[in-house]
């Protein structure tokens, strides 16, 4: 632990991680307790590094995203110096929100109360009747408060911890996954599609960390979009794989082969038949540049990738990004976005967006039917009497697969260590 | 088309959707039709180049009321009681057997003691033969820049 925190007692026993007797617990009070919440925004949010925006989306000097990251509204901007910041979206002369629209290109930002205007850096340039503040009037002292920011390749992260170790140190083992996701662009990069996909759930934000990487109840409850599949003529051997504590409550669930379309590289419903050729054209292109190993683990294999404490990156159906903001104890506003390398082919792409749509998002054959479940587990948490939800899938196994929840427990185990201070040694 | 003839066709459509009568609903398409919710921030963006809520061509649509049907749909098991009011029909454009219309809508939705608002335009292209008309295209422009919710599990 980077700070000092006392050990909560409470808090260590709302979960119970004992290998010796397999068991793993999580108390529903977790989802449930305002006071927890409010831990949680200065133990997690205000100290981890959180996801911000894709450097993509920030192009050229000026251009900008405004958006809440960490609870906070948020400036997202490429200096007119190149430099990639992130200001506190909070005029330093009476605390108006600055910006209001999402995303633009800027040259200045000005306050439309008092008109004070600051440049793409995010320093005071401007104050009508300056002459009226005296001599001693320090400008400076009045710029935009920048927030720590650091990115990995493109993915670009900001803490409001000035003490925390870096972005690198922070990812650990979530790095190479990264990775495998970046190089399916054989070189070119990724870029966020035009298009944003905002919702809320009425439910606890960490319930959707947990569905997001929990790979066994694809086969109940999504049922409808493998049997959508199977109509399409497609019947998929049956996944392997495995599940990955990746350090820092990162974590990672992989398998292989994929039950329906990897965009970059697998051929499966919804693509048109007609696409397999430029799928295995594709596929060569990864062997060529990365070797057949590596080319696989890129192109034909599916990874949930969880970077604590509120980023996935789905690397399955399509390539997604999705983050969500806790609002409340009960509420989540969430964000997900496409990845697809830069300057893909538009029939690709196209189908790749298509595959996304499918089963992702609000509209999808998949995500209204997760999202109906949070919100019918923070309900049905008000029965107290029935206290823990059980996470010790696979814990007798030296290397539990990618549909036990090894992954869970990983999101869980940073989770205490952030709220009580006390290190997890938990393996399984 | 006239307005009249439009609103009938609109308000068809409506009962039918609000009635679960989906199976008639899905008659009412062409062959090559696409139903269309974009995402909120690129709501004139062509889903093959910018990311949507939900972008069928007939088959997916046929499999998403198959799946609403069926009971396979968890999000809409119960089914939601829904109720849409249509307005400010328009027929923007008539050419041959070719119909473009604008419409207001907001659909209530019920499931589970919460009600969701869903308002917005429609925009159809229609194709009238043979005395009958058939969805081409309907897009579902959104006004929420948030939806409050996470389930666009009816067909809106």
């Amino acid at each position: 632990m980077w700070w000092n925190a006392h050990v909560d007692a409470a808090l260590r026993d709302l979960i119970v991680d004992d290998e010796s007797r397999l068991a793993f617990r999580v108390d529903h009070r977790v989802y449930c307790d305002p006071t927890i919440f409010e831990q949680e925004r200065h133990l997690i949010f205000e100290r981890c590094w959180i996801y911000a925006a894709h450097a993509s989306e920030l192009g050229k000097p000026g251009d900008f995203v405004a958006r809440t990251i960490a609870g906070r509204p948020m400036i997202v901007v490429r200096g007119s110096d190149g430099v990639v910041r992130a200001l506190l979206n909070t005029c330093t002369h009476r605390g108006t929100m600055l910006c209001k629209q999402s995303s633009g290109n800027a040259r200045v930002f000005r306050c439309p109360y008092h008109a004070w205007t600051f440049d793409t850096m995010g320093r005071l340039r401007g104050l009508p009747g300056r002459e009226a503040y005296g001599d001693a009037f320090a400008t400076e002292a009045f710029d935009l408060a920048a927030v720590r920011t650091e990115s990995y390749r493109d993915f670009i992260f900001v803490t409001l911890d000035a003490r925390s170790p870096s972005l690198s140190e922070y990812l650990a083992g979530a790095k190479e996954y990264l990775d495998l996701i970046v190089d399916q662009s054989l070189g070119s990069g990724m870029e966020v599609v035009r298009g944003t996909q905002r919702y809320g759930i009425a439910a606890n934000w960490k319930l959707l960390a947990e569905n997001s990487i929990d790979t066994y109840h694809v086969m109940a409850l999504h049922r409808r979009y493998l049997d959508y599949v199977a109509d399409q003529g497609v019947r998929p051997s049956p996944p392997r794989g495995r599940a990955l504590q990746l350090g820092n409550g990162h974590a990672v669930s992989i398998s292989t082969p994929p039950v329906a379309a990897k965009p970059v590289a697998y051929w499966g419903p919804p693509m048109p038949i007609a696409q397999k050729p430029a799928i295995h054209a594709l596929q060569q292109r990864l062997r060529d540049a990365y070797g057949d190993a590596r080319a696989r683990s890129i192109g034909e294999t599916y990874r949930q990738l969880l970077i604590f404490p509120n980023l996935i990156v789905n690397d399955t159906v399509a390539t997604t990004i999705r983050t969500w903001d806790p609002v409340a104890h009960d509420r989540m506003d969430v964000t997900a976005w496409a990845l697809v390398p830069h300057g893909q082919p538009p029939d690709e792409r196209a189908h790749a967006l298509q595959s996304f749509l499918t089963f992702f998002g609000p509209g999808g054959f998949a995500t209204p039917d997760d999202v109906e479940i949070l919100e019918s587990c923070q309900h049905a948490f008000v029965n107290r009497e029935v206290r823990w939800a059980d996470c010790s899938r696979g814990m007798n196994k030296v290397e539990p697969s990618f549909d036990d929840e090894l992954q869970v427990r990983a999101f869980w185990r940073r989770w205490r260590e952030l709220l009580t201070g006390e290190s997890a040694t938990g393996t399984r | 088309m006239n307005r009249a003839d439009l609103e009938d066709f609109l308000f068809h459509e409506a009962a039918l959707l609000d009635e679960w009568r989906l199976d008639e609903w899905l008659a009412l398409w062409c062959e090559d039709g696409r139903y269309i919710v974009p995402a909120l921030d690129a709501a004139h963006v062509d889903p093959r180049e910018a990311l949507a809520i939900v972008a069928d061509d007939l088959t997916l649509l046929r499999s998403r009321v198959e799946q609403l049907l069926s009971g396979e749909t968890w999000a809409e098991v119960p089914r939601s009681r829904t109720t849409r009011m249509i307005g400010n029909a328009r027929v923007l454009e008539h050419d041959g057997d070719r119909v473009r219309a604008a419409s207001s809508f907001v659909v209530h939705r019920h499931h589970r003691d919460k009600l969701d608002v869903f308002a917005g335009t429609y925009r159809h292209e229609l194709v009238v033969a043979h005395g009958a008309v058939r969805i081409r295209e309907k897009r579902v422009l959104l006004v929420h820049d948030l939806l409050a919710q996470g389930r666009v599990s009816i067909v809106l």
